[in-house]
């Protein structure tokens, strides 16, 4: 069985994160300590808390992640579990993993957080198939992340809009996934898309 | 383009959903799990805790409501209630909420909003006004809407917003529990003021309020609470009305209809390189398997054409209808794609043995379903079909209306206790059907309310000892 490592930052809900990765066939182990959430089959960085908090999370364990994962761990982050793999936030100082070469951005509407569900335009990529038709899903953030320019194309697998700001709704690079919305939070098209990631990581 | 969400509310003391309007008049309503589990299934896009316990007790116990609901529950729960500190919150963000919403707790400190948002993100961090019209002002209310605060309600929802809160939860307390819709010109006061999302609370009565809600009170999501528990109207109808008056909510979704019903959806299929699909055949009554062949697009033409099973043969390449030269055809129920649409299920009734050996079935008997009742017992099994009609609310299913309709449920099991003692009386033969009868309507009404069979069980047991 597919065993993940859920890394805790330390705030915030991840009971149903788990019991989604769960549903989707992997067993599921939460961890604050990063020699053990580099061991499993996976990792997985929720999407909890401000990225402040996060990068004191990540410690000085940045660079090991980040050739961890170019190793081919796979890894799914979530909403800020996604910035966390890009180097630089506005949010807040700090490095993050960056894996991914961009930052992330404040978003730019006249309603910040964007909270509630959006519609998500997808290009093309396994783990965000089979979710019924058009897909739906439910973000809270008041940040996005901006993938650089030469990339975009080839890293950034789905888009949404909010007010007039169109923004990565998902990114992939080699076997790391990084969605913004919260598939935990998605109903059932998002259980579907962590189950797909399951399939994506015994593949 | 985001999405005007519905946002149900569940006024919980205890570890119990009560309801009635806020403030007074309470009474027990339900599991606060299975009631989240129930609306999330209705196509709610969020579920909110509002806990009404005032003791140490039921604090515990709302912390292990919030764990068991978040263990189940996929989309968005927000607690509040009784929030003081960024410990509280922190409490309540790792029992499993995905936001928390502050009342009291930020009157007396308000610089805690800074700090909860700096820690936890401004977007789980939800201000919650309880207000009240005085002259052409709100102010704004604590302790479950009995303390008036000197706070006029829109420059606080302004100044909480600048400290940190991402989300403005906006009860009109005039409003609260009487049904006439929204208070819009308050809704539409803090909703221009302010850089984040409101939401419009107290006061709906129907689909219109809702409407009104986003329109009017340009709110970007709309809570209620009553007019749900009451039955009165479901999330799904409330959502059916948003959708025709054009307001873009986010559609329900059901377990996917995946019945192919005809030709023209027969695109929706993935045909094997060889433009063939197995097509497993079931008794549509009696739920055995009776065989697998394979069938191309033409053969599905046919099927759905003539309303009996058409394959195509892959040794001789030629259409073929199951039945052709034994007589042992195969009429079509109904015809299922699965979840990825490579392999078809085809309800059917055999008129005679399915398979060429001459057994009923492909499989042999093994695969004839043992339908004798399982070791718990027929009421056992009775409450564990409840259980599937009340996750699944199948269309035309008697059992569905009763689960929907809490007056015709409580009505019909009134009416089915009075049969059986007249039946009893009269000393009829069938008085054991009408003890069945009020069995099974007992069963659906505990079913309804959101209590469990093994309750009852547990209670009798306890009598016992």
């Amino acid at each position: 069985m597919t065993h993940v490592a859920l890394f805790d930052y330390g705030a915030g809900n991840l009971h149903s994160l788990k019991k989604g990765l769960e549903a989707g066939g992997a067993r599921v182990t939460i961890t604050t300590d990063w020699d053990e959430a580099l061991d499993r089959d996976a990792l997985v960085l929720p999407g909890v808390g401000s990225f402040g908090a996060a990068v004191q999370g990540l410690g000085k364990a940045g660079p090991r992640v980040r050739r961890a994962l170019e190793g081919g761990l796979p890894c799914l982050g979530i909403c800020l579990g996604m910035q966390l793999l890009f180097p630089v936030s506005e949010e807040a100082g700090g490095e993050g993993v960056g894996l991914i070469p961009g930052r992330v951005r404040r978003v730019r509407a006249r309603t910040v957080p964007q909270i509630g569900w959006n519609d998500v335009d997808v290009t093309a990529d396994p783990i965000l198939e089979g979710v019924g038709g058009e897909l739906t899903a439910y973000y809270a953030n008041s940040f996005v992340c901006e993938v650089d320019e030469a990339l975009e194309d080839e890293v950034v697998v789905a888009r949404s809009t909010y007010e007039d700001d169109t923004f990565a709704a998902a990114v992939r690079m080699g076997r790391t996934w990084g969605l913004q919305f919260h598939p935990e939070k998605s109903s059932r098209p998002g259980l579907r898309i962590l189950a797909n990631f399951i399939e994506e990581v015994t593949r | 383009m985001l999405r005007p969400r519905v946002i149900v509310c569940l006024d919980v003391q205890d570890g119990r959903v009560v309801k009635g309007t806020r403030f007074k008049g309470l009474r027990d309503v339900g599991d606060p799990v299975e009631l989240a589990k129930r609306y999330e299934r209705e196509g709610a896009d969020e579920i909110v805790f509002l806990d009404i316990s005032a003791s140490h007790e039921g604090r515990g116990t709302l912390l292990d409501t919030v764990r068991r609901t978040a263990e189940v529950l996929f989309i968005p729960l927000t607690v509040g209630g009784g929030v003081r500190n960024v410990q509280d919150m922190d409490a309540l963000l790792r029992a499993g909420a995905d936001k928390v919403s502050v009342n009291s707790g930020a009157v007396r400190d308000p610089g805690m909003l800074t700090r909860c948002a700096e820690r936890f993100g401004s977007q789980c961090v939800v201000i919650s006004i309880d207000a009240a019209r005085d002259g052409e002002d709100w102010y704004h209310y604590t302790h479950g809407g009995r303390r008036r605060t000197d706070l006029e309600a829109v420059s606080w929802a302004r100044e909480c917003v600048e400290r940190g809160a991402g989300e403005v939860l906006l009860t009109s307390i005039d409003r609260d529990g009487v049904r006439t819709g929204y208070d819009l010109e308050l809704t539409r006061a803090v909703a221009e003021a302010v850089t984040v999302p409101v939401i419009a609370s107290g006061g709906a009565g129907n689909a219109r309020h809702l409407e009104e809600g986003f329109s009017g009170g340009k709110a970007a999501a709309v809570l209620l609470a009553g007019i749900l528990h009451d039955g009165l109207t479901t999330v799904a109808e409330l959502k059916e009305a948003l959708e025709g008056w054009g307001i873009p909510v986010r559609p329900v979704s059901r377990a996917a209809d995946r019945r192919v019903r005809a030709a023209a959806e027969l695109d929706r299929l993935v045909f094997n390189g060889d433009g063939l699909i197995p097509v497993v055949a079931q008794d549509g009554t009696e739920g055995a398997v009776l065989m697998v062949a394979w069938a191309n697009r033409e053969a599905l033409e046919k099927t759905l054409e003539t309303g009996v099973m058409h394959y195509w043969s892959r040794s001789r390449k030629a259409l073929w209808r199951k039945g052709e030269t034994s007589g042992n055809t195969l009429s079509l129920l109904s015809l299922h794609a699965d979840c990825d649409g490579d392999t078809l299920l085809a309800r059917v009734s055999p008129s005679g043995p399915a398979c060429h050996t001459g057994d009923p079935t492909c499989f042999g008997e093994g695969a004839v379903p043992d339908m004798s009742i399982p070791e718990g017992g027929v009421l056992e099994e009775l409450w564990s079909v409840l259980e599937a009609r009340d996750r699944d609310r199948p269309e035309g299913s008697y059992t569905t209306r009763l689960l929907a309709d809490e007056d015709l449920r409580l009505k019909k099991l009134g009416e089915e206790a009075t049969e059986l003692i007249v039946s009893l009386v009269r000393g009829e033969a069938r008085a054991s059907e009408e003890a069945a009868d009020l069995v099974y309507h007992l069963l659906v009404a505990l079913k309804g309310a959101g209590r469990s069979w093994r309750e009852v069980e547990g209670e009798l047991e306890r009598r016992r000892g």
